[in-house]
């Protein structure tokens, strides 16, 4: 009688959370809908003020989705869309980079970051090598993807390893041999992507370059840096106040915190 | 039996006495002499003890034949109860608590008056008192200093700090303070009062400071500043010892002087700035842009004094008005040391607008008494005009259908359309980039093994092979056991029917199972010619097979049995 109601019990939290998972699920999914729904009526509007209130609606519901749901790539094109109609081309900028990161093979994506840099006068330097286009892998995917194929990769390793393990077959061996080299590239990469890659982030508000952390220091370059350039961020300092930059061509100084997001 | 009679009569009086005393009411008066400084108001607190019942008209207190008005701080009552030659007798009383102040007065001895007060319809009354109010000795080991530091004069929205310090030798217990600096009005008072205590000169100094911002222009008075006090020393318990006489320390009255700003010549870009600023506008956007562009201002302004810096209306500066639209948000001025920096957002409206124009900001330098205007450089900008929009055309007649069904000429029609809207019309263009994605519940959804997690498949996956090796160890292990078991019971099943066949079928079955052989063979014959056990046993089965063979030996012996066990318990 007892075992029936503890296994009554883990039946009805199963069940809630199931339940839970779904209602939440379909909450977002009905605010991903209105967002889109909002957006398009943006792109009907007949006046601007009709246009920019659709448009600033669909953000704020998209921006509501970005924290409660798990980033994806799509989402934060979309945010990004919104931004470049309602004119703030550097935010754009910054979440077409971080579509573009989670979605590197993603056409509209590229095309839309080259208009909204062109847009603030910046170019997108961005060419791959021969040595990107060879380490596909590494340079096509996104990480989460990335993992993906690694978490298959890995599965199929056991899966092969073991019926090697039972059976002794050479074709199965030389198999799994194959599965496990590829599995290790991918978990290299991985970790590569994760300790020394450079940590990217954009300018959203234009700052100038200083020699240290603070206002009354020199500026590294006689023009500010403009807004929507993609920068390295190499140290945070002062509490996170002052983070230390290098932009793309090399040049090093500081810039307020204020002035700049992640990717 | 008559003196019994009398001292009976004498004890019950007696008894009777305190309960007819606690049924009177009681009105006493109390003077703190400690608080009783000169030309400080004197606090009198009246008690009135009464029984329970008595009610206090709180109205009705006179002070000799003087109506005076009281405070009530508080009431508590006391119950007792007493039995006397068999008779019980409860008693309820209730003190209540007044008080009032009497006017400050000069040193010297005094007499408080009686205190009336009418209690359930009669009036009682305190008996007449003396006090003595103490002059405080003004020493000068106990001093005031009473000071304004900053600009003077001042002008309005200028900050000032006003300041106390009491500088003393021995502990002090401050019993009467007089700051009146703290409650001027006329100022706006900047954060919480600081309080410091540093020694100069060998006296402690406790600093009493307040930053206050001037509002309003005119002349404040401020009257003197007393502070009075007594010296006490502490015990090792903590016990305080005062020490007479009364100290008193009178800092001078002061007179603050907040000027108005000259009417004359005053720009109308001045918003109350006082001190003497430079001003710094940089363009931190891009020098092309197009028409609503976004473009972003830096403007500092450096000076001695940021606080009373206001950034001027620039939307109706010269240049300004009607080329570009500002925020609706008026920028928030960031103040870093000793400039004030805001970021001003604008977006031009005309493609021939070819510059910023030059900035305009005013302030009042208080040291020349004239307002001074300083002018930013105008900053070059191309702005380039909008591509005329495609879908205009497409729009306009649904529009147009709209207000009117007829068909008539699209030009007259536009022509009544409202001006604003039309405007907002010919603003829409097509649009630029590719359109949102329709999101899925799978964009939304973040499966682990597209997330870190997916990397606990290695320990996982190591988990699952680490158990089948463990399992397959297991197994053999087990299937050895069977074998070995097999090759021994074979062995006593022949021994027990002397059988030689199957002797020789279970010695070769033991050497497999010990390992001693790396395949299974069927006869002695085929075994491997070699020392050791091996060798042994093919050389014992040789034997007994020559022996079956010559007809010597058909079933096993004793002796054979003996021979056959020793070597079988070899093969380990």
């Amino acid at each position: 009688m007892i075992r029936f109601k503890i296994g009554l019990k883990r039946c009805i939290w199963v069940i809630f959370l199931i339940s839970s998972f779904t209602v939440y699920g379909s909450e977002a999914f009905d605010k991903a809908a209105s967002a889109y729904e909002s957006y398009v009526q943006g792109e009907r509007a007949t006046s601007v003020a009709e246009r920019q209130d659709s448009f600033n609606r669909a953000l704020a519901l998209y921006t509501e989705l970005a924290e409660e749901a798990a980033p994806s790539g799509q989402l934060y094109y979309n945010i990004a869309n919104c931004y470049y109609q309602l004119g703030e081309y550097p935010w754009a900028i910054l979440y077409y980079y971080r579509a573009e990161k989670l979605c590197p093979r993603d056409y509209k994506i590229q095309q839309n970051l080259r208009l909204a840099l062109h847009k603030l006068g910046l170019d997108d330097k961005k060419s791959r090598s021969i040595f990107q286009k060879i380490l596909f892998l590494h340079y096509g995917l996104s990480v989460p993807e990335r993992l993906a194929v690694f978490f298959v990769l890995s599965v199929l390793a056991i899966i092969t390893a073991s019926i090697y393990f039972w059976f002794r077959q050479r074709a199965v061996k030389i198999f799994t041999t194959f599965v496990m080299v590829c599995m290790c590239v991918c978990f290299l990469s991985l970790m590569i992507s994760h300790y020394f890659s450079g940590v990217h982030a954009v300018l959203v508000h234009s700052s100038p370059l200083l020699r240290d952390a603070g206002h009354h220091y020199a500026p590294v370059l006689e023009t500010p840096l403009l807004s929507g350039i993609k920068v390295e961020v190499l140290e945070v300092t002062q509490q996170g106040q002052w983070l230390k930059i290098t932009t793309l061509d090399g040049t090093m100084g500081y810039v307020p915190y204020d002035a700049i997001r992640f990717i | 039996m008559v003196m019994v009679q009398r001292f009976k009569r004498i004890l019950f009086c007696f008894c009777l006495l305190p309960a007819i005393v606690m049924a009177e009411v009681e009105v006493t008066t109390n003077i703190n002499i400690v608080q009783a400084g000169e030309n400080n108001p004197i606090e009198v607190v009246v008690t009135v003890v009464r029984d329970a019942g008595l009610k206090v008209d709180v109205s009705s207190f006179f002070l000799k034949n003087e109506p005076i008005k009281v405070e009530h701080i508080g009431d508590s009552s006391q119950s007792s109860i007493s039995i006397i030659n068999g008779r019980r007798r409860d008693s309820h009383t209730t003190t209540s608590q007044y008080r009032f102040f009497l006017p400050g007065k000069p040193a010297g001895l005094y007499v408080l008056p009686p205190v009336s007060v009418r209690v359930d319809g009669t009036f009682y009354s305190s008996k007449s008192s003396t006090y003595q109010v103490q002059a405080g000795e003004v020493r000068e080991d106990f001093r005031l200093e009473a000071s304004v530091e900053g600009p003077s004069p001042l002008y309005p929205r200028q900050r000032a700090t006003f300041v106390y310090r009491i500088y003393f030798k021995d502990n002090i217990e401050l019993t009467v303070e007089k700051l009146p600096l703290f409650d001027l009005e006329g100022f706006r008072m900047i954060g919480r009062k600081k309080i410091n205590t540093y020694v100069q000169n060998g006296y402690n100094v406790q600093e009493i400071a307040q930053d206050v911002e001037a509002m309003d222009p005119g002349v404040f008075h401020v009257e003197e500043s007393i502070i009075e006090g007594f010296a006490y020393n502490e015990d090792f318990f903590g016990r305080r010892s005062y020490r007479k006489p009364r100290l008193r320390s009178i800092a001078d009255p002061i007179t603050i002087v907040v000027e108005a700003f000259p009417e004359e010549g005053k720009p109308e870009t001045f918003f109350g700035a006082v001190g003497t600023f430079q001003l710094d506008v940089e363009m931190l956007t891009k020098d092309t842009v197009s028409i609503g562009d976004k473009v972003e201002l830096s403007i500092r302004i450096n000076g001695s004094d940021v606080s009373t810096v206001q950034l001027p209306n620039i939307e109706n500066q010269e240049g300004f008005r009607g080329l570009f639209r500002f925020s609706d948000l008026p920028p928030v001025g960031e103040i870093e040391k000793s400039s004030k920096h805001y970021i001003l957002e604008l977006r031009p409206l005309s493609e021939n607008i070819q510059e910023i124009p030059s900035i305009e900001f005013s302030y009042f330098d208080p040291y020349r008494k004239r307002y001074q205007t300083l002018r930013s450089r105008s900053i070059p900008i191309v702005v380039k005009a909008l591509r005329e929009p495609e879908s205009q055309e497409a729009l306009q007649p649904q529009i147009v259908h709209e207000k009117e069904p007829q068909k008539e000429p699209i030009e007259e029609e536009v022509v009544d359309v409202d001006e604003d809207w039309r405007k907002n019309f010919a603003d829409l263009g097509t649009m630029e980039i590719a359109g949102n994605y329709q999101l899925e519940e799978s964009n939304l959804k973040q499966y682990f093994w597209m997330t870190w997690n997916a990397v606990y498949v290695i320990p996982v996956g190591s988990g699952i092979l680490a158990l089948q090796v463990q399992l397959r160890r297991y197994w053999s292990k087990r299937t050895r056991k069977q074998r070995r078991k097999r090759g021994r019971v074979l062995f006593m099943e022949a021994i027990r029917q002397r059988d030689l066949g199957q002797l020789e079928a279970a010695f070769l079955l033991r050497l497999l199972e010990k390992g001693k052989v790396s395949r299974r063979f069927s006869t002695s014959e085929e075994l491997p010619q070699e020392e050791g056990v091996i060798g042994d046993v093919r050389k014992f089965l040789l034997a007994l097979e020559e022996r079956r063979f010559a007809g010597t030996h058909q079933t096993l012996d004793k002796e054979l049995i003996d021979q056959a066990k020793k070597i079988f318990e070899r093969i380990l």
